[in-house]
């Protein structure tokens, strides 16, 4: 993919995975630094639904080798608060 | 806390109200004193939150990472599993999250064959094995490694693996989960629904792909991304070995003839000849034993060395013919090195154009007399990365069947002609699928490459005639010459339709209109002259420009080798286009072609 030239640094895009947030898609992937050979986490983003990407920036970068950015939302319990904890926020 | 992803965060306080009213009203009236604060709390509760579980097995154990900062901060959230899982994905299905990945440390566990589920009421855990894990345990070919994300279609839930048969990650495959419990687990393939391109290493994912990622849209309709490689998994390291040992050849070769001719002479140190008396001048690393033996070998090769040079003066030709043998050693090693570290991936790959890709129909005009020619043309050219369809239209004699007459990597189509006309390679065909056009005669043999930029030049300029023969047309009276002759002016005006790519909706339909009736007889009655005929048609519909040239790296014209081109009696042939010119300009009121100079784009195409 032709973004991947403005980085210089990185080479062979492997493993990525997806996500919507509002009009835009996010694409993750494993990006191999040329220079330490080590997987880091990078991001691309589209606005028009995959046709087109523009690299975004390093996600994530550990110190040991990172692929396949499984990436996911989890919408958790819906809880209201308990009436103390309001009670306390409110005071 | 607020700083977040904002796009979510804002569905979600959109929605707030719905949920208000649920809350005692005694809520409702503190809330407005310190509404704020109370909607903080509030929204950190409901907050969806994005999370990235990567594969990070080297550290041994998989970890969940929270999104602080949608897309670039994220804050380690906790340690999932205590196992160095690879390729895990997570899907909710039947109200529990489940989670497939491979543990090859596991023991007895195949190399990209094993595959085990975890299961955890949330994300976050707790997450407990399932009973008969490993699931799959078996050759590396069945898909048992994951390739993706595993979605849920109609109550059923699917998932992709990696065929790492021939290479890592050869191919996706897709399975149905027909059971999931925490004791049970069966899948069953189910077809991918892909159909792999034979064009090999010149389709994008011609010899891997192995990751899909499968989402439904906001809108309710799905996307599949797919990815895909031009090359095996290994083929880097065995370039970079193959480099390195011609390298290594090329360094042995040129000490060697250094040894030879005594430039280079083997000099051993005396102090090393022998250890001293106390021993402590040898090196620490070498026993004192082998010292003696290096050098001994060295002042032999000195010795040989020295005779071969004594009798490579005696015998100078025997002397030049070593040269040359080792020159060209040399010669072959170094392009090796060069092809292996500087020469990619060895495929011609299309050349995007505003980002993007795209696809054209090839169309070749041929008859029965040809038909060996033509083999050749669709093994080839059906191999380049844009060619979506070759459509090759049957002028005259036994139509050939496609099905088993040809080698070809896209579907074929042989569209049989009432009567034998050169008009017919313009004419208006429904069945095409793209706009792009290349029309190119089967007896022109090119690389892949030189068309991949002939379409790009037309995709830049759709309106216009984008092709690899110009002429000249000029003079008075006008006359029709040779390449040469509109290099030796440094302009071109017209571009050769025998090899050009030209937009199928608008020209063949101006070439077909009922005002070309007259200059498509003359077409008939000459049996030549078609591809003068569109010049003129595009250069009237235009006042811009026309045409353009792209410079083919080379391009072999097999017609002078066969007897059956029309083009073959070159003077007749000229002379006839010629007759063609004169009467064009008559009937359509001069010559409207506009003179356009080599190398006038800035990548050097045209030069």
């Amino acid at each position: 993919m032709k973004f991947f030239l403005e980085t210089k640094h990185v080479s062979c895009p492997d493993w990525w995975f997806c996500l919507w947030q509002g009009a835009k898609m996010y694409m993750f992937f494993e990006l191999k630094n040329s220079i330490t050979k080590q997987g880091d986490i990078g991001v691309a983003e589209s606005t028009d639904n995959g046709a087109t990407w523009s690299y975004v920036g390093i996600a994530l970068d550990e110190e040991w080798h990172l692929s396949y950015p499984f990436i996911f939302e989890y919408h958790g319990e819906v809880r209201v608060p308990q009436l103390s904890q309001l009670h306390k926020n409110i005071l | 806390m607020l700083s977040g992803p904002s796009d979510r965060w804002l569905s979600f306080y959109f929605r707030l109200p719905l949920i208000a009213p649920c809350m005692p009203s005694v809520v409702i009236t503190f809330l407005a004193r310190s509404l704020h604060s109370a909607m903080q709390h509030l929204l950190f509760q409901l907050h969806v939150q994005i999370y990235m579980m990567p594969e990070g097995s080297k550290k041994g154990d998989l970890r969940l990472y929270k999104a602080l900062e949608f897309p670039l901060q994220w804050k380690m959230e906790k340690v999932l599993i205590h196992k160095p899982l690879v390729d895990a994905s997570i899907v909710e299905y039947k109200g529990q999250y489940w989670i497939f990945a491979s543990d090859f440390k596991r023991f007895g566990a195949q190399k990209n064959g094993e595959l085990e589920i975890w299961c955890a009421p949330t994300p976050l855990g707790p997450w407990h094995q399932h009973r008969d894990n490993p699931v799959v345990n078996g050759g590396k070919s069945l898909g048992a490694r994951s390739g993706g994300r595993p979605f849920v279609w109609e109550g059923n839930l699917y998932r992709f693996g990696q065929d790492c048969g021939d290479s890592y990650g050869r191919r996706v495959r897709a399975f149905h989960v027909i059971t999931l419990t925490e004791d049970e687990f069966v899948e069953v393939e189910v077809p991918l629904g892909i159909e792999e391109s034979k064009k090999g290493r010149y389709a994008w994912n011609g010899l891997r792909y192995h990751h899909m990622d499968v989402q439904q849209l906001p809108s309710g309709n799905w996307i599949a991304l797919m990815d895909g490689d031009r090359v095996p998994s290994s083929d880097l390291s065995v370039k970079y070995t193959l480099g390195s040992a011609a390298l290594l050849v090329l360094l042995v070769l040129n000490i060697l003839v250094g040894i030879l001719f005594g430039c280079v002479r083997c000099v051993f140190p005396s102090g090393y000849m022998l250890p001293s008396k106390r021993g402590d001048t040898s090196l620490p690393w070498t026993p004192p034993q082998l010292l003696p033996k290096i050098y001994k070998a060295a002042m032999r090769l000195n010795r040989s060395s020295s005779i071969l040079r004594g009798r490579m003066r005696m015998r100078s030709c025997m002397r030049f013919l070593l040269l040359l043998v080792i020159f060209i050693l040399c010669v072959c090693a170094v392009c090796m090195v060069v092809n292996c570290f500087f020469g990619g991936n060895g495929a011609e790959e299309p050349y995007p154009y505003e980002g993007q890709f795209s696809q054209f129909t090839m169309i070749a005009m041929t008859y029965e007399a040809r038909l060996w020619n033509l083999k050749m043309y669709i093994k080839h050219y059906s191999r380049c990365a844009s060619v979506r369809e070759i459509v090759v239209v049957w002028n005259k004699g036994q139509p050939p069947d496609p099905q088993t007459e040809f080698d070809s990597a896209v579907p074929v189509r042989i569209r049989v002609e009432p009567v034998n006309s050169l008009n017919n390679r313009f004419k208006p065909d429904p069945l095409i699928k793209t706009r792009a056009v290349f029309e190119l005669d089967d007896d022109i043999m090119m690389t892949c490459d030189d068309v991949e930029r002939g379409f790009k030049a037309w995709r830049e300029n759709s309106d216009r005639l984008v092709g690899f023969y110009p002429r000249l047309i000029d003079g008075s009276p006008l006359k029709y010459r040779n390449e040469r002759y509109a290099r030796h002016r440094k302009g071109y005006n017209m571009i050769l339709t025998g090899a050009a790519f030209v937009d199928s909706e608008v020209a063949f339909s101006r070439y077909w209109s009922k005002e070309m009736d007259t200059g498509r007889a003359l077409v008939d009655e000459l049996f030549n002259c078609e591809d003068i005929l569109m010049n003129f048609i595009l250069a009237n519909a235009t006042s811009g420009r026309a045409v353009e040239y792209v410079h083919p790296a080379w391009a072999i014209d097999t017609s002078k080798l066969s007897s059956s081109a029309i083009s073959r009696d070159t003077q007749g042939h000229y002379n006839k286009r010629t007759q063609c010119l004169l009467r064009f300009s008559q009937l359509y009121g001069g010559v409207p072609l506009k003179k356009w100079e080599f190398n006038s784009r800035n990548d050097g195409w045209d030069s």
